[in-house]
């Protein structure tokens, strides 16, 4: 009986992914070469636009792991990663996770950081559009309404966590210098990722910054966001603070919006 | 449906042209646009497209549309295609006479499909649902291949033909895989393009191939080899061309 459409996909797939696996019947002798020479044509091209799509997402590890080690950490991701996205963008996206609990790669954690900063950076690069408010959209909120303000954070913008200095080990790495040694931090850091203009960018956070964001994405009123400022660190310098947050989010084109609740 | 117009001759977009174009608007008819590239949330690419859009013709260009994979029809690329078109009005939408994948993965290849009289049920179905989802037809390209199926029942261009008129859809036409397929498989070029309806062709693909030890890889990183034009030249139909260049299969 003749194999179905199904039939040949699903044997099609599996020799394609598992070159071991023995297609040959479905395949007419070819006119220039062997089934397996033609059938490799597929088979080669399956790993390497995947490890391709990997390079291309993350360009600072791979230059940080070197040419060899980061095929052979590709490799091992295809295993485990078949891709299941019709859209290549998406396909790197475990990777952090995958560095960090993988063998050998997991006893070096700033490769997982590595990738999960290039992917935050690459996360912001195409989020989703929105506007961003100036110091006169600022200016034009009545003073005695400035507490009940709700100022949205561009959906750009993310928050990670590093415990060694990846951000370092980027920085170097985009201006081609030799990067430091890896280390770990004496305690964690919060890195803001953001979209300005065309281009990701990122910064470290203090504690007392990264709370206020935090509280300000979940859209409390920049009054009582005021309050929790000062239960933080010396009250009479809270709105100071705040203050000098509030403006350097503006400058940074971080502010999307400033609601009125 | 009338036939869209021809265009005139069109250059693949790609992100190195971006400032190129905007600043120097160089004379080339139309852009070609890979749609995956823009099924995203926004960013410069997305600015970029409707920069560019509103200066020049553009077409949209899929490969993951998967008409020819038995898995179900997946929706919600479908919805992000249809988001885009509306976005960039393009003149046409195309994609592969392919397969990419199936059981929930993609191979991110276009795989070619046995020439049976089940497959060409199979597709010509598919495409006739995609085209009423998108409310519009679509152009079906025909590609490379570097194997045959033992089961196939009819020649390439038969396939295409037929499937063509069933689904009543446009064709693009990829001379450069006419040619790789045809020296890989050992069949006449020129039975192929001459095969193919010409009034449902709305599009011609160029591109450079690579040349393996014993058979062609179609590679898009080589300049258009000589054997190729004469092929899209020897067709009498006004001229819709894109030239492809872009990474290397292999």
């Amino acid at each position: 009986m003749k194999p179905s459409l199904a039939d040949i996909q699903h044997a099609m797939l599996k020799g394609i992914m598992h070159p071991g696996h023995n297609i040959d019947p479905l395949i007419k002798n070819p006119a220039r070469d062997t089934k397996d020479v033609m059938l490799g044509v597929y088979r080669y091209a399956y790993v390497s636009r995947l490890r391709e799509f990997l390079a291309n997402d993350h360009e600072k590890l791979s230059c940080y792991m070197g040419e060899a080690a980061f095929a052979t950490m590709s490799k091992a991701y295809v295993a485990k990663y078949p891709s299941d996205q019709p859209n290549a963008r998406w396909y790197s996206r475990h990777l952090p996770e995958f560095l960090a609990a993988t063998p050998p790669f997991k006893k070096s954690p700033e490769l997982a950081e590595l990738a999960l900063l290039e992917r935050a950076l690459n996360d912001a690069f195409d989020a989703p559009e929105a506007a961003h408010k100036t110091f006169d959209d600022l200016a034009a909120v009545p003073p005695e309404d400035i507490a009940q303000a709700q100022f949205a954070i561009h959906p750009s913008a993310r928050c990670i966590t590093v415990v060694t200095n990846v951000t370092g080990l980027w920085s170097s790495l985009r201006c081609g210098e030799q990067p430091p040694s890896p280390y770990r931090l004496d305690e964690p850091q919060e890195v803001l990722i953001w979209r300005q203009g065309s281009s990701s960018r990122f910064r470290l956070l203090g504690k007392e910054e990264s709370m206020t964001l935090a509280k300000a994405q979940e859209g409390l009123p920049f009054g009582v966001i005021c309050e929790m400022i000062a239960m933080m660190d010396d009250p009479d310098t809270a709105a100071i603070r705040a203050a000098t947050y509030l403006r350097g989010w503006i400058e940074a084109e971080l502010i999307s919006d400033i609601r009125l609740a | 449906m009338e036939k869209p117009a021809p265009l005139g001759f069109g250059l693949g977009l790609r992100p190195k042209h971006y400032m190129e174009i905007l600043e120097g608007n160089p004379p080339v008819d139309w852009f070609e646009v890979i749609s995956e590239n823009y099924m995203i949330p926004g960013g410069q690419p997305l600015r970029m497209l409707d920069r560019i859009s509103e200066r020049y013709p553009v077409v949209m260009h899929g490969v993951s549309l998967s008409i020819a994979s038995t898995a179900p029809l997946d929706m919600d690329y479908l919805a992000g295609l249809k988001a885009l078109a509306s976005r960039c009005k393009p003149k046409w939408i195309s994609d592969h006479l392919c397969w990419t994948g199936v059981h929930g993965v993609n191979l991110h290849d276009l795989l070619p499909v046995p020439y049976t009289e089940e497959a060409l049920r199979h597709v010509s179905d598919r495409i006739s649902r995609v085209q009423d989802y998108l409310g519009r037809r679509i152009a079906i390209e025909n590609v490379s291949s570097y194997i045959e199926y033992e089961g196939s029942e009819m020649e390439e261009w038969e396939f295409v033909g037929e499937l063509a008129r069933r689904a009543d859809c446009w064709l693009l036409l990829d001379v450069n895989n006419v040619f790789v397929s045809g020296f890989n498989h050992d069949f006449s070029t020129h039975a192929f393009i001459d095969a193919v309806p010409a009034e449902r062709v709305v599009q011609f693909h160029l591109a450079g191939h690579s040349e393996a030890n014993t058979h062609f890889i179609d590679t898009h990183d080589e300049p258009v080899k000589e054997e190729v034009w004469d092929r899209l030249c020897a067709r009498p139909s006004p001229l819709r061309t894109r030239v492809h260049h872009d990474r290397a299969r292999r």
